[in-house]
């Protein structure tokens, strides 16, 4: 599943940048995302996602890898993690691009491959769809709301 | 064979439908073997990924399991096998390229302890780009699957197949006569259309199912394998034992349409009792079993000629088929989709061209008439596109431009060996009559279609004639429901003209029955029957020769009757005639029947062994509200050349059509980010009862000249073809509704209307 955030935000990119490097305030943008650890600075850190999708509650136990940073423009990101109880594996590959408006501001550009895979995916991949859309369609409105903060 | 009727009167052919309805027959599930474990298979969850690793401690440590299997236990034996491409390990190694590939595989006590172990089981992927359509599978840059392609020549087909390197194409077929490109600068018309048929389930009610028994220089398997000889070569060749020490049973098949053919799950369930060391049994779920195998996909670009006396003149076809992660017999499969779409058509100019394609899907198999349906459905739907803007029937525009019996569609193939205009025209008249007695508003669709089965005549047969009249047929031709241990049987009783209650057909066991390819193509009444057939010729010499030493006079002139032989001087008991040559109250005739490309009076080397007909007609109604297609009336018609069994032989024909109708209006993988979200029986939906047409006529003409036995054809493949193009073709006709992508569903159906509407208004 693909998930693309086009924006274009009033503030210059060098002071959205750190909203982004703030771990803690990133995931609490993301719904279900908790424990939050820094493993490596600018490189490795933790967390659990919890989600219900139906009937099934998963706690996702996530590892994320910072892949490729330019400062202030650009941020590549991978997670990865498998619920043990469904055998749901989920990998995300974040990239995050900030660019300079012609109009002033920051052109704001974030794109998003998610692959859940497992049990659950075969067996009601239409439920896990949409939730995807929803929980991506909840991250979109936080963070348009945390950056029209900046 | 008239005679048989009252040799076998008030007597049932197929021993089976008993054993079937009271819960007697016996499957590959049902064996037990002392000592025997369950299976499971832990199956990759993603598309395409390379195995960092896999931790097995934690099932390994619960109670009842006795081994996981690996592909780092794959070392010491040949790893990898294929029909024709070298390229499917027997477990994943280093990489998946499918969701649903085995990457593990428990044996435990039982099911429960070995499904609870799989979970306990951790596979680290590092994913990799995956491509599921085969267009996109073409394109350059696109993520490659098999880095080698090694190929294996005549291996379980003739021939061998030509990949592309380097790319994703594991079959390029080309071939061409005449010159199309002129033809088409010339012709009055040229129609190009492209079709497309997607990847569709067998649904045998049987999943795969295989027990294995591994020991130190041997193995034995009992299989839902259709081709156990197959099983045996392959498992031969990985595992490095003589293929006299692989022994292979075939129990009754819960059906098989070609997803059981070649090898499927045998080497899989071997290698896990090997690493067990205790015979193990592996029994699919349908589920997993969807995950196992199905039809290639394909996208069909036709350009077809015309004159100006609307004669077809040239064909280009070019065919892309989804073949999946593994090859398979998918490059027999792409030259067959070429080949028949062809139709049973005359022309001058042609030019065939078919590719198929790895993707990261399930693997691409056999399906009852290989690349047939998807072939048939182009040509079909074109066939009438071009008769509808020629302002021509499409009963006699289709009359006018096909071949005659004994006109040739493709020099190096045999003569169209049927009367398939008299087999439309029967159909035509069939369904005049049973319009007349329908409702009267329903929309009428034809289609035909002419296949050349890939038919080895390598087939052999052992019979034993007993002392007391009681008969026994060893082959390996395997009961998938088809009826073909029936018709053995009737075959075996007409030969040695003994009643049909004294005649067994024996279960096919690779030990005592000879080599035989496989079961499938529509090929076992034919070729099996014929070795069946000289077997008994060679029992009948036998009885003979006896008859005159014993009895007196020449072996001429003694006949083989029900209990004994016929002379001279009248009717000797086998007991009698046995026990004055033996000199005991014992002993037995044995005969061997082989059939090879020599066999046959015209020879068998030259193909197709026979053409593959069909003709249906259907008749449709369409709720055009919702776009809900129902088939009405259905007539079917193939010239079978002789009917050995005529109620097996009806429910195989319908059996095929009713599959067809499936293809036709509801069946498809569907996939989503690689993943297959409809792979269960909750999403996958095939025709009921209640969506079966309300009429239905079969009828087998019996022109009686094929190669087979009385002068049989093979039949139960063609059934399938005609019936997803004549819906559309009668959508066409009632509503000006041109669908060229399959299955017609309701949403499709719906948007074609909703477009034409809106074309009218403009």
């Amino acid at each position: 599943m693909n998930f693309r955030i086009d924006a274009v935000l009033p503030a210059s990119p060098t002071s959205i940048w750190p909203v982004f490097f703030d771990l803690g305030r990133v995931a609490a943008l993301i719904p279900g995302c908790e424990n939050v650890e820094e493993l490596i600075p600018l490189a490795s850190y933790s967390a659990v996602m919890n989600q219900k999708i139906g009937p099934f509650k998963m706690s996702v136990p996530t590892q994320i890898a910072v892949d490729r940073i330019e400062e202030p423009s650009h941020v590549t990101l991978r997670a990865s993690g498998r619920d043990k109880f469904t055998g749901t594996t989920l990998a995300v590959l974040l990239s995050v691009d900030l660019e300079a408006a012609a109009q002033g501001g920051t052109r704001l550009e974030i794109n998003s491959e998610i692959q859940i895979a497992g049990r659950l995916a075969s067996l009601g991949f239409p439920v896990v769809k949409k939730k995807s859309e929803q929980l991506f369609a909840e991250f979109e409105k936080r963070l348009r709301a945390e950056l029209e903060l900046v | 064979m008239d005679a048989s009727k009252e040799l076998h009167a008030g007597a049932e052919a197929r021993s089976d439908y008993l054993e079937k309805v009271t819960g007697d027959a016996r499957f590959a599930s049902d064996i037990v073997v002392p000592g025997m474990l369950q299976g499971r298979i832990l199956r990759s969850t993603v598309p395409h990924a390379k195995i960092r690793g896999i931790d097995a401690s934690g099932a390994l440590a619960m109670p009842g399991v006795v081994a996981v299997l690996t592909g780092k236990d794959l070392q010491g034996i040949n790893s990898h096998w294929g029909l024709y491409l070298k390229d499917r390990p027997i477990i994943a190694i280093d990489r998946v390229r499918y969701v649903g590939e085995p990457v593990a595989a428990v044996a435990a006590i039982d099911e429960f302890a070995a499904e609870e172990a799989l979970d306990a089981i951790v596979v680290d992927y590092e994913q990799l780009p995956f491509v599921v359509d085969a267009e996109e599978a073409m394109k350059p840059g696109a993520p490659l699957l098999h880095e080698d392609q090694v190929t294996q020549k005549d291996f379980y087909f003739r021939g061998e197949a030509k990949p592309v390197a380097g790319t994703n194409v594991f079959q390029h077929y080309e071939y061409a006569h005449g010159n199309v490109d002129a033809a088409f600068s010339k012709a009055a018309r040229v129609f190009e259309d492209r079709f497309t048929f997607p990847m569709v389930f067998h649904y045998a009610m049987e999943p795969h199912v295989v027990v294995a028994d591994y020991r130190e220089d041997s193995l034995e398997l009992w299989s839902c394998a259709q081709a156990p000889t197959a099983v045996q070569k392959v498992c031969a060749q990985l595992f490095g034992i003589p293929l006299t020490k692989i022994r292979v049973h075939s129990p009754y098949v819960g059906g098989g349409f070609g997803g059981k053919a070649s090898v499927k799950i045998d080497p899989l369930v071997a290698a896990l009792s090997r690493k067990a060391g205790r015979p193990v049994r592996v029994c699919l779920s349908i589920n997993e079993s969807m995950l196992t195998c199905r039809r290639l996909s394909a996208v069909i670009d036709l350009k077809t000629a015309v004159d100006d006396a609307g004669n077809l003149t040239a064909k280009s076809v070019r065919v892309v088929m989804n073949g999946g992660a593994y090859a398979d017999t998918g490059p027999a499969v792409a030259i067959k989709s070429a080949i028949r779409a062809i139709g049973p058509y005359r022309f001058p100019h042609l030019k065939l061209e078919a590719r198929a394609v790895y993707t990261n899907t399930v693997p691409g198999a056999a399906f009852r008439s290989i690349g047939g349906p998807q072939a048939v459905w182009a040509t079909e739907s074109q066939m009438d596109i071009i008769a509808a803007a020629l302002a021509r029937d499409p009963v006699e525009f289709r009359l006018a431009n096909m071949v005659e019996k004994g006109e040739i569609v493709r020099p190096d193939l045999r003569p169209l060996d049927v009367d398939l205009k008299g087999a439309l025209r029967s159909a035509v008249a069939a369904m005049d009559k049973v319009s007349a007695n329908g409702p009267g508003k329903c929309q009428r669709g034809i289609a035909v279609a002419a296949t050349d089965p890939g038919i080895l005549p390598i087939a052999g047969a052992i019979v034993r004639l007993k002392i007391d009249g009681s008969v026994i047929v060893l082959a390996n031709s395997v009961e998938i429901g088809q009826g073909v241990r029936g018709a053995l049987r009737i075959v075996a009783a007409d030969a040695l003209n003994q009643p049909l209650h004294l005649v067994t057909v024996g279960e096919p066991d690779t030990e005592f029955a000879p080599y035989d390819w496989g079961t499938g193509a529509s090929r076992s009444t034919v070729v099996v029957g014929l070795a069946v057939q000289y077997a008994c010729a060679d029992i009948e010499r036998q009885v003979r020769d006896m008859a005159a030493q014993v009895l007196g006079g020449q072996p001429a002139q003694y006949a083989l009757v029900p209990g004994g032989v016929k002379g001279p001087s009248g009717e000797t008991g086998l007991r009698d005639l046995l026990h004055r040559f033996y000199g005991i109250d014992s002993g037995e005739f044995i005969g061997v029947g082989r059939v090879t490309p020599n066999s046959g009076q015209a020879g068998f080397g030259l193909a197709p062994l026979f053409w593959e007909t069909a003709a249906g007609i259907c008749e449709t109604e369409l709720d055009e509200e919702t776009g809900e297609v129902r088939l009405t009336n259905y007539v079917s018609a193939a010239d079978v050349g002789r009917v050995i069994n005529r109620k097996a032989a009806e429910g195989q024909d319908e059996g095929a059509a009713i599959q067809g109708l499936g293809h036709a209006l509801y069946e498809q993988y569907l996939y989503e980010d690689g993943q297959p979200i409809n792979a269960s029986l909750i999403d996958y939906h095939v025709p009921t009862l209640d969506e079966s047409p309300q009429q239905m006529v079969t009828l087998l003409l019996e022109s009686g000249d094929g190669p087979g036995p009385g002068g049989a054809r093979g039949m139960g493949e063609g059934g399938i073809l005609p019936v997803a193009p004549a819906i559309a073709n009668a959508l066409a006709a009632g509503y000006g509704v041109r669908i060229r992508d399959l299955p017609l569903t309701p949403e499709r159906v719906w948007l074609a209307l909703r477009e034409v509407e809106k074309e009218r208004k403009k």
